[in-house]
C-alpha cells in the first residue's frame, strides 16, 4: 500500500458515510488506482479500525452482506423515532409468514409458499414485498408450467439488519430440534 | 397417547373462568347456538390458515404432533369450522378442504393394515405427512415471529447518510444549445400528435379509400409534391397507408411520378 494510512482512513469513512447503499470492500478497492496498491486486507483493517473508533458512539458501523454502513444503536430507538416523520409501518403476520418462507426456502415458486402455509397466496402480499424490493423473481422453476421462482435481495437484508441469511440462528435450531423429534419418533415406533 | 379429551368438559372449564368477560359476547349471537367463551375469543383472533387452527388445537389440548390422536382433533376442528360457519365469519375454501383430509386420515386408520405384498413395504403412517406440514408450517410462523422482531429500519435503527458532494460517476458530456432542447421537444409534441391520432383512425384507414382521397385532391390541383400528401396528423400508419395508395396509384397508371433532377423534389400527376 502506497497511501497514506490516515488519508486513506478518512476516504474509506466518507465513502461510508456518504454512500446511500452499504458499501463493499471491492468497491472501496475501486476508488483507488492500481498505483495506490491497495489490497483487500488494508480496507478490511481501516474497517475494523473505524468499527472500533465507534465504541461509546451513538453510531457503529455494521456489515450487511458484503457492504458497510453506519446506523444508529439499537437502544436509542425511542428518542430517534420522534425524529422520524414517517410512522414504521406494521406488517401482518400473513406477510411475515410469506417473507420468512421465502427467506429460509429460497428460491421457491408460489405454490411451495402454498404448501407450506396451507392458504393461498395473495396477490397483496406478494405485490408489497416486491415493491419493497425484498424478493425479487429469479427465473424459474423447470417444471410444467414454469412457475416463477422467488428469493430475497440485499435490500431484505438492509431493512432487517441482517448481515446475512445465517444471522437468523432459529431456523439453524429449529431445524435440528425439529430433526431430534423424527429421530426419537421414529426409534420409538 | 394423551388420555382422550372431550371438548365440551374441556370449554366448561373455560367457561368458568371467563364467565364475566363472555357475557356480553353471548347476547349478540343467536340464543339456539351454545358457543364455547373460548372458542369464540379464538375465532375472533382469526387463524392465517387451517394449519394454524390445527395447530392451535394440537397445541391447546397438549397433543404431540408426530402422534396426533386424529379422531378427536379431527372432531374439535369440525367443531370449530361449524362455529365459524354460524356465526358468519368468511370461511376459505382450505379449511373446508382441511377438515376432509382430516376426516380421510381418520378413516384410515380405522382400517386395518393392509397386508403387506411385499416384505420391503411399509405401512405408512397416514398422519406423517400432516405432521410434517404441521411441523414446516409451525417452524416457519416462529421464524416470522423473530424476524417481525428483528431491529429494523425506521423502528429500531436508523442508517446514516451524510450527505456529501454528489460523487461523479458519469462521463461528462456536452453542454446542449436551446435550440435542440426545442428541436427536441417539437419531436416529442409530434409523436404526442400522431400516438393519439392512431387510436383515432385505426379503424378508418384503408389503402383503398386513401386511393380515392388522393385522386381527390389531385384532381384538384392537377399535381403536388410528394411530400404534400401525406397528413402528418395521421400518424406513422397513415402515412404507411398514404404511401401504398401512391404506389398503387402509379401501378394502376392513374398517376405518375417525375422529378426535374436527382436532388429535387418528386411530383406526382394525375394521370387523366
Amino acid at each position: 500500500m502506497t497511501v497514506n494510512y490516515r488519508k486513506l482512513k478518512n476516504i474509506v469513512e466518507a465513502a461510508v458515510l456518504t454512500s446511500e447503499i452499504p458499501v463493499s470492500v471491492e468497491q472501496i478497492r475501486s476508488l483507488f488506482s492500481d498505483e495506490d496498491k491497495l489490497d483487500t486486507l488494508d480496507v478490511e483493517r481501516v474497517l475494523l479500525e473505524m468499527e472500533r473508533d465507534c465504541d461509546n458512539r451513538g453510531v457503529m458501523l455494521k456489515r450487511i452482506d458484503n457492504g458497510y454502513r453506519y446506523q444508529s444503536r439499537e437502544e436509542f430507538a425511542p428518542w430517534l423515532r420522534k425524529l422520524s416523520e414517517i410512522r414504521p409501518r406494521r406488517y401482518s403476520r400473513a406477510l411475515m409468514e410469506t417473507l420468512s418462507i421465502i427467506a429460509f426456502r429460497q428460491p421457491v415458486t408460489r405454490g411451495d409458499i402454498e404448501n407450506i402455509r396451507g392458504v393461498s397466496v395473495s396477490t397483496e402480499i406478494m405485490r408489497t414485498l416486491l415493491t419493497n424490493e425484498w424478493i425479487e423473481q429469479a427465473g424459474y422453476k423447470q417444471v410444467p408450467g414454469r412457475p416463477a421462482l422467488f428469493r430475497t435481495t440485499r435490500k431484505f437484508l438492509e431493512y432487517f439488519n441482517l448481515e446475512s441469511l445465517d444471522e437468523l440462528p432459529a431456523l439453524d435450531l429449529l431445524e435440528r430440534q425439529a430433526a431430534r423429534e423424527v429421530e426419537s419418533s421414529a426409534s420409538e415406533s | 397417547m394423551s388420555e382422550p379429551v372431550d371438548i365440551d368438559d374441556l370449554d366448561e372449564n373455560v367457561v368458568n373462568i371467563k364467565q364475566t368477560s363472555s357475557a356480553r359476547k353471548d347476547r349478540e349471537i343467536p340464543s339456539d347456538l351454545y358457543i364455547p367463551a373460548d372458542a369464540l375469543e379464538v375465532i375472533t383472533q382469526d387463524f392465517e390458515g387451517p394449519l394454524d387452527l390445527l395447530l392451535y388445537l394440537i397445541r391447546k389440548n397438549s397433543f404431540d404432533v408426530l402422534n396426533i390422536p386424529v379422531a378427536e382433533v379431527a372432531e374439535q376442528y369440525a367443531k370449530y369450522i361449524d362455529l365459524m360457519q354460524k356465526i358468519q365469519l368468511e370461511l376459505a375454501g382450505e379449511y373446508l378442504a382441511m377438515a376432509a383430509t382430516l376426516a380421510q386420515i381418520k378413516s384410515r386408520l380405522l382400517l386395518p393394515p393392509r397386508q403387506r405384498e411385499t416384505e420391503d413395504e411399509e405401512e405408512i403412517d397416514p398422519r406423517l405427512e400432516l405432521a410434517l406440514r404441521l411441523q414446516e408450517y409451525e417452524k416457519i410462523r416462529a421464524i416470522a415471529e423473530l424476524l417481525d422482531k428483528r431491529p429494523r429500519i425506521g423502528r429500531e435503527i436508523f442508517s446514516v447518510h451524510a450527505h456529501g458532494t454528489p460523487v461523479q460517476t458519469t462521463a461528462e458530456f456536452e453542454k446542449v444549445e436551446l435550440a435542440y432542447l426545442i428541436e427536441a421537444f417539437q419531436g416529442v409534441l409530434q409523436l404526442a400528435e400522431s400516438s393519439s391520432s392512431i387510436v383515432m383512425h385505426r379503424e378508418t384507414m384503408s389503402v383503398k379509400d386513401k386511393v380515392e382521397s388522393i385522386v381527390e385532391v389531385l384532381r384538384v390541383a392537377g399535381q403536388l409534391p410528394f411530400g404534400d400528401l401525406f397528413d402528418r396528423r395521421e400518424g406513422k400508419a397513415g402515412i404507411v397507408v398514404a404511401f401504398l395508395a401512391i404506389l398503387e396509384l402509379i401501378n394502376s397508371k392513374r398517376a405518375y411520378a417525375i422529378q426535374a433532377t436527382a436532388d429535387s423534389p418528386i411530383h406526382i400527376h394525375l394521370n387523366e
